[in-house]
């Protein structure tokens, strides 16, 4: 615990912030890119300088990303997106810190709320997964891939074939449970497997640099006009209007902790669906209307962050890409997720725990102020600029890691199969998702079925199994009738 | 090309590639009592690739038209800039520094975007050095 203290602690934190809030302020680059250009740093620091360091970029991205949207209406991140009208309205009629003033302390409110529950059950959940064998861990790994097939946005289909590439993707190399090397090709390359940390620097990174070189874009970020403003704006009135809707913040946090915790759902997700369904709530034209959807939607984002830890700690499976990124500095640094991580590293844990609210506590209004004072600046900075640097960034990313050269190789196709799924409108996150959670699921399959003698009926005999699996139809015919609610709805709104 | 061709061009190419896995797969050698080996989640997701494939062929999806369809293109710096990272890494197998391909990746994305020559050239050395700095001294990576 006292490392995070320490200068080298302070100093991750201090400067995670900082990368964090620039990044997500500039439109276009999203806290999951932020999260993934880090990593070849990440990898060579010590966890408990690294981790402090991801979780201040991804609570300050995600936030920063309201920047963009604020000023220019251009979101910074998918997340800002979904409350993007409200929040540039709110900008236009009472200023641009107001706006990001509700942004950032309802980041923050909710953020706190996601790291209590996240340290009140993460225990718990540890605690109770030590009685799961591999049964158990087969149907949480069919639940976390039905979830993110259902999470993945307007197309379930679309999110399945990306989540299918994912763990093809995951098949490659020599099989875990059989020592058999398959998808090769008689590449002594890929017998170790493809690396899904260079993957998720090629799909989320390089597709970025494609996308912009594909288009032709010039200019700046973002053209936007100056504004002035005080720290009332930004802390007083915000602070209020928390105030007056503590209800709203308390329950658009738990909207976010529980899709947080979905595997593959995430921090955008989060606050597409919380920031939805305040939009539906609203019967009554209320003075503060708009301003009641940002903090649904902020609050319900940042709890997102913290809660996507819960089953990555306890379980080792991610809750988005960040911790997907997160497993993989665990893996490199011989740390296994799980319930023993809670026996055997306790001071990891609550150091995890206590960043979480120093960087919602002090970094999110901190550098929230800062970024809204400094966002006329960051915004314009030349897209030329950023891609070149972005580009760099990609490439000694992918090499650094494994020291491989064919690692950009690897980095680069990904890149361009991410470019040709975004623009036929695939989810990339359900990938990375197939990647980390095919493994698991292959192997605990293989190693119950061998286990029972391929007596099949094994995997419905144990209770918690059996939850599980009743939890994926639950979702699976939720799911099915959510999308078709959402269908009928759409049709009905639409003009003949 | 408008959404519902792109899903026509997806599904197939989705099914194609799940007869693909299946005809791939089955060169791959069962455990000895006749149970499914290393073949058997490979020809799963070949099966759900054909599912999916097939139903995204033949059913017309209500979705928005992806972010970046009706912009302005250019194919051949894409392919130009996509020639150029598949390149790079030949430079550390024949014992040259990263570094080499790395500049002349940041520099040329950046002019490719029209940036000034001496904008280029001013990034380029930039992040050069950030890069040199933090992995070359920093975190000992060979560069």
């Amino acid at each position: 615990m006292t490392q995070i203290f320490s200068w080298e602690g302070l100093a991750a934190l201090m400067l995670g912030g900082l990368y964090g809030a620039v990044f997500g302020a500039i439109p276009g680059l999203t806290a999951t890119l932020a999260v993934a250009l880090f990593i070849p740093v990440a990898f060579f620091l010590d966890p408990m300088i690294a981790l402090p360091a991801i979780i201040a970029i991804s609570s300050v991205a995600i936030y920063a990303g309201d920047v963009g949207a604020t000023i220019a209406k251009i979101p910074g991140t998918p997340a800002s997106a979904a409350y993007l009208e409200e929040l540039y309205n709110i900008g236009q009629r009472k200023g641009a810190l107001y706006g990001l003033g509700i942004s950032a302390l309802g980041s923050s409110a909710g953020g706190i709320l996601g790291t209590i529950l996240l340290a009140a059950s993460a225990t718990g959940i540890a605690a109770l997964t030590k009685q799961f064998s591999s049964f158990e861990y087969f149907w949480i790994a069919i639940l976390g891939l039905t979830a993110g097939v259902f999470a993945s946005g307007d197309s379930p289909l679309k999110g399945l074939i990306s989540l299918l590439i994912g763990l093809l993707m995951a098949t490659v190399g020599v099989d875990q449970t059989l020592g058999y090397p398959r998808f090769n090709f008689g590449s002594a390359n890929l017998l170790g497997g493809l690396d899904y940390i260079v993957a998720m620097i090629g799909l989320f990174g390089f597709s970025e640099v494609l996308e912009n070189v594909y288009q032709r874009v010039e200019g700046k970020a973002a053209d936007i006009k100056e504004d002035e403003g005080s720290v009332q704006l930004f802390f007083r009135e915000p602070l209020w209007l928390i105030w007056k809707r503590k209800w709203l913040v308390i329950r658009s946090s738990l909207v976010g902790v529980f899709v947080g915790f979905l595997p593959g759902a995430g921090a955008d997700i989060g606050a597409w669906v919380s920031s939805s369904l305040q939009k539906m709530r609203m019967n009554t034209r209320e003075e503060d209307t708009e301003d009641q959807v940002v903090l649904s939607g902020t609050s319900s984002n940042n709890a997102a962050v913290a809660s996507a830890w819960i089953p990555a700690l306890a379980l080792g499976l991610p809750g988005d890409t960040v911790t997907a990124i997160v497993l993989g500095v665990f893996m490199m640094k011989g740390i296994t997720p799980g319930p023993l991580l809670f026996d055997q590293q306790p001071e990891l844990i609550w150091s995890l725990y206590l960043t979480f609210f120093i960087a919602n506590v002090l970094l999110l209004p901190f550098y929230g102020y800062l970024t809204a004072r400094m966002a006329s600046f960051i915004t314009r900075m030349p897209v030329s600029v950023l891609m070149g640097i972005i580009a760099g960034v990609c490439i000694i990313g992918a090499y650094a890691i494994n020291n491989n050269p064919f690692d950009i190789w690897v980095m680069a196709i990904t890149g361009v199969m991410a470019f040709v799924l975004r623009r036929g409108g695939f989810p990339l996150a359900q990938i990375v998702l197939g990647m980390v959670l095919g493994p698991i699921l292959e192997q605990n399959f293989m190693v119950s079925a061998i286990k029972s003698r391929w007596d099949l009926t094994a995997f419905f005999d144990r209770p918690i199994a059996l939850l599980f699996m009743l939890l994926t139809i639950l979702l699976i015919v939720g799911g099915i009738m959510a999308r078709r609610k959402f269908l009928s709805a759409s049709s009905e709104n639409q003009p003949e | 090309m408008n959404l519902a061709t792109t899903n026509r061009i997806s599904g197939m190419i989705a099914l194609s590639l799940g007869i693909a896995i299946w005809l791939y797969t089955g060169s791959f050698p069962e455990l000895e009592d006749g149970h499914p080996g290393p073949a058997l989640f490979p020809r799963l997701i070949a099966l759900l690739f054909m599912f999916s494939g097939g139903l995204l062929f033949f059913i017309r999806e209500k979705q928005q038209e992806s972010a970046g369809s009706g912009k302005s293109m250019d194919w051949i710096r894409w392919g130009g800039l996509l020639l150029l990272y598949l390149l790079i890494p030949f430079l550390p197998q024949n014992n040259a520094s990263i570094l080499i391909g790395i500049g002349l990746a940041v520099f040329l994305t950046s002019l490719m975007l029209k940036t000034r020559l001496w904008v280029a050239g001013v990034t380029t050395a930039g992040t050069l050095l950030a890069i040199y700095w933090i992995f070359g001294i920093l975190l000992g990576v060979p560069l």
